[in-house]
């Protein structure tokens, strides 16, 4: 197994340490020890199908961080055991979001902020620390947009297809990032359309 | 429920139907990077189920009874020098659910899992 592979399910570890700590024991140790059968499997298959390393160490990290928004609603619902199935689904979609935001207002300040004085020590414009901004929403609407996407794939997509406008508005001079952008949000709203017309029914 | 194809999420209706495929192949018993992988291969995706959205899922169809778990023999993983793994199979009810599902939807309309 290369170093940058161990790296990422390193990390990877690390994170389900994190995100399992304060669960019950077996739960907890379930998850850990389930999560690194899954790594070692993959450096296996990895090793025997003869990848090539930059391949393999992409496919860990995208794994990995596609899969953390569900980690967290996913540990977030577990706090609300007490609660019906329907109403623990709301809960945790609910905390996500509120998590999302409280996380997103000092995140989009900091880098705003940073961004403008950068920028302005760099003499560039001020446009650039609301570039970051937006960035900084972009990057939190799809965190969140990724969590809802497994059990509400409509919000999901939606959320998603608000960080493809966020991308290209934050950086609207570049053809290439308008391009990308609009794209994003054409495929996120075909998403989720393609999705409602196949059974996602909204509760 | 949001995305369900008669109460199962696309990546739920994937995980059962490789366990029948595993079962049809002679080995019941699959692990989660091994469905994993199947359902990569049958998607032709590039990338990999999370494991965020692979292990909920597993836990989802395993509290609905639509799978069964064990922790393999630990023995077996202390010789090939890894963690153990936790092995799933598909009960009747999973079988069940398929069947529905099935009845559901169109072939068409039985979507394929997504990566995430």
């Amino acid at each position: 197994m290369n170093a940058l592979l161990a790296a990422v399910h390193g990390a990877e570890r690390g994170w389900v340490w994190m995100y399992t700590a304060g669960m019950p024991a077996a739960g907890a140790e379930r998850r850990r020890t389930e999560v690194a059968a899954d790594a070692f499997d993959h450096a296996s298959w990895a090793d025997g199908e003869g990848l090539a390393r930059r391949t393999v160490v992409t496919q860990a990290l995208v794994a990995f961080a596609l899969g953390t928004p569900s980690d967290v609603v996913w540990r977030v619902g577990l706090g609300r055991r007490g609660l019906n199935r329907a109403s623990a689904s709301e809960a945790s979609i609910a905390a996500l979001v509120v998590l999302g935001l409280v996380v997103a207002l000092p995140v989009a300040a900091f880098f705003g902020f940073l961004g403008r004085d950068w920028m302005l020590e760099s003499g560039g414009s001020r446009w650039a620390s609301f570039a970051t901004f937006l960035a900084a929403i972009a990057g939190t609407l799809l965190f969140i947009g990724l969590g809802m996407f497994d059990r509400r794939p409509a919000s999901g997509a939606t959320l998603i297809a608000l960080c493809g406008v966020c991308v290209a508005i934050s950086l609207w001079w570049s053809p290439a990032a308008v391009a990308l952008g609009g794209t994003a949000c054409v495929s996120a709203i075909a998403a989720a359309r393609w999705t409602i017309s196949h059974n996602a029914v909204d509760n | 429920m949001r995305g369900r194809t008669s109460g199962l999420l696309p990546i739920e209706l994937a995980i059962l139907e490789t366990g029948i495929a595993f079962r049809i192949e002679g080995t019941p018993a699959f692990h989660g990077f091994r469905a994993s992988a199947r359902i990569r291969e049958a998607t032709e995706s590039s990338l990999f189920t999370t494991h965020g959205a692979l292990y909920k899922a597993l836990d989802r169809l395993e509290k609905r009874g639509h799978l069964t778990s064990d922790w393999e023999d630990a023995e077996i993983a202390l010789a090939e020098g890894r963690p153990r793994r936790r092995l799933y199979q598909v009960t009747p009810a999973g079988e069940g659910a398929i069947a529905e599902a099935r009845r559901a939807a169109p072939a068409g309309n039985l979507r394929k899992a997504p990566a995430s």
